[in-house]
């Protein structure tokens, strides 16, 4: 028989990407409003890779990954807790849907 | 017809992403250890399903989508639902991302963490498969709103 109920801290690694994910979410909404309002950003993101989107993933996942690595190296685990992380990547996953949608938003009028 | 034919992996892997995302959630709210090979069955799927997704969606974007001439973007801005690009395809695009590094991140909870051991953690990972499933449906709304904006400039906007 399986126990359920043991209290069990959250993994170091999955606390250092649950952080990362809030942090690549806003960083990923944030850049598309600067891409788009700012046009010498967006040409030098397209002379990277050929494509300013194809420039804009590498930079969000590469960004996720390193940055997840990164936090997953310090004692961040001892504050964070799954419940916290969760909340983490709802608080992210929210702001930066909210965001991108609400840049593009306007545009439903054209 | 290669190029109208590769249109649609990318909508069948990321509804096989959104199956197998569905799938973790469940394995884990039934989370025991006899189920823990699946458990991590379905999260590798998941990632494998939503990345080929995002990397031949992703391909077929950037060489066919955009380009000068007669392409979908130019088709659709042409008609009366422009919207469905400047809207719709630049949240897609961008949404697309938050789903890619939750996908990444999904493995990761369920191969380091004894799921069924923790209450917390179960529900983490059951949040982040119901939201990668969330994403996924609407990135299918989405794509299906662009779809239509093309077909409404074909038509005349009749």
């Amino acid at each position: 028989m399986n126990t359920r109920t043991e209290n069990r801290g959250l993994d170091k690694l999955s606390v250092g990407f649950g952080v990362s994910f809030f942090v690549a979410s806003l960083f990923n909404a944030l850049l598309i409003i600067t891409k788009e309002t700012y046009a010498p950003l967006k040409d030098w993101m397209k002379s990277l890779s050929g494509h300013h989107w194809t420039t804009h993933g590498i930079f969000v996942i590469v960004l996720f990954i390193i940055l997840g690595f990164i936090l997953s190296k310090t004692n961040l685990d001892e504050k964070i807790d799954a419940v916290k992380t969760s909340l983490f990547i709802i608080a992210g996953t929210v702001f930066g849907g909210l965001i991108i949608v609400g840049f593009f938003f306007k545009h439903l009028f054209e | 017809m290669f190029k109208e034919f590769m249109t649609m992996p990318h909508v069948v892997f990321g509804v096989f992403g959104i199956i197998a995302a569905i799938w973790v959630a469940v394995e884990a709210a039934n989370s025991s250890e006899g189920n823990r090979f699946r458990l991590k069955i379905a999260s590798i799927g998941t990632t494998i399903f939503m990345l080929l997704s995002y990397l031949i969606g992703g391909w077929w974007y950037v060489v066919y989508y955009g380009v000068a001439g007669r392409s979908d973007k130019n088709i659709i801005l042409a008609g009366p639902w422009k919207w469905s690009h400047s809207f719709f395809m630049e949240a897609k695009e961008h949404i697309f991302f938050m789903l890619i590094i939750l996908s990444i991140m999904l493995p990761v909870v369920v191969f380091r963490n004894e799921i069924f051991k923790d209450k917390n953690i179960r529900n983490l990972t059951i949040m982040i498969a119901l939201t990668i499933a969330f994403l996924g449906l609407g990135m299918e709304g989405f794509g299906a709103m662009i779809t239509k904006g093309v077909k409404m400039s074909l038509l005349g906007g009749k």
